[in-house]
């Protein structure tokens, strides 16, 4: 909840652990709806071939408290939350979708 | 037993019971210095003191609000999100002489430390000393 994974991860990254499982790990732009369409996608298609699983990491933010009794914003900055929410993938959607009809 | 200003409790006072385990907690830690107390977010924020978080949670019941500006970091220890690696961590210390007090948020998270409390705590001693 306010603990940031900089401080409690290891490896800068979830997926760089998948090497040690033996399978692919892929780090992706969660908040890009067609990343991850694409790339789960793909994952889906490998293991389909009998290739086995894949680790994605989609990166993506949670807006509000992790309960509605914690104010995250003794544990993170204004700036931060403002930050995701410019790159919130519903709006950016509709704006693909505009643009390209 | 040395008497602090904090132990002053002999008249009849009502506090909640969370107000009681911070008590607690801060009169030991003044009372011995190998008190340390580690858990999740029992701070909270760590890793972020650059941009003036300290004590950003004080843990799910704010049993531990206030001990890290009292105490410090090298004794309020906020640890990675895994009960298996601090519950061990805690048992480990505790072995080397520390007196470590393990927060564990909710006590449905103790089965995922079942190895550390079961084959660690309560084994290691029967192995080394013969008795726990």
């Amino acid at each position: 909840m306010s603990t940031p994974s900089e401080y409690a991860l290891s490896t800068a990254h979830v997926s760089d652990r998948a090497p040690g499982y033996d399978m692919p790990g892929f780090l992706i732009d969660g908040m890009d709806v067609f990343a991850v369409h694409d790339a789960a996608g793909e994952a889906v298609a490998r293991a389909r071939e009998g290739a086995g699983p894949t680790l994605l990491e989609c990166e993506t933010y949670r807006y509000y408290g992790h309960t509605v009794f914690d104010d995250p914003l003794t544990y993170r900055s204004k700036e931060e939350e403002d930050h995701w929410r410019a790159r919130d993938p519903n709006f950016a959607f509709q704006i693909h979708g505009f643009a390209n009809g | 037993m040395v008497t602090t200003a904090s132990m002053i409790t002999t008249a009849t006072r009502e506090i909640q019971f969370r107000e009681a385990v911070n008590e607690c907690l801060r009169q030991e830690m003044l009372r011995d210095d190998s008190v340390i107390i580690m858990g999740e977010e029992i701070p909270g924020g760590a890793g972020r003191e650059d941009q003036g978080v300290v004590d950003a949670w004080g843990g799910p019941f704010r049993t531990t609000v206030g001990l890290i500006q009292e105490f410090g970091r090298d004794r309020v220890l906020d640890t990675p999100l895994s009960e298996a690696a601090f519950i061990g961590a805690a048992i480990g210390a505790s072995s080397t002489g520390l007196r470590a007090v393990a927060e564990l948020m909710f006590v449905d998270f103790i089965g995922v430390c079942m190895d550390q409390l079961v084959n660690n705590a309560e084994k290691n001693a029967l192995y080394v000393w013969g008795s726990s």
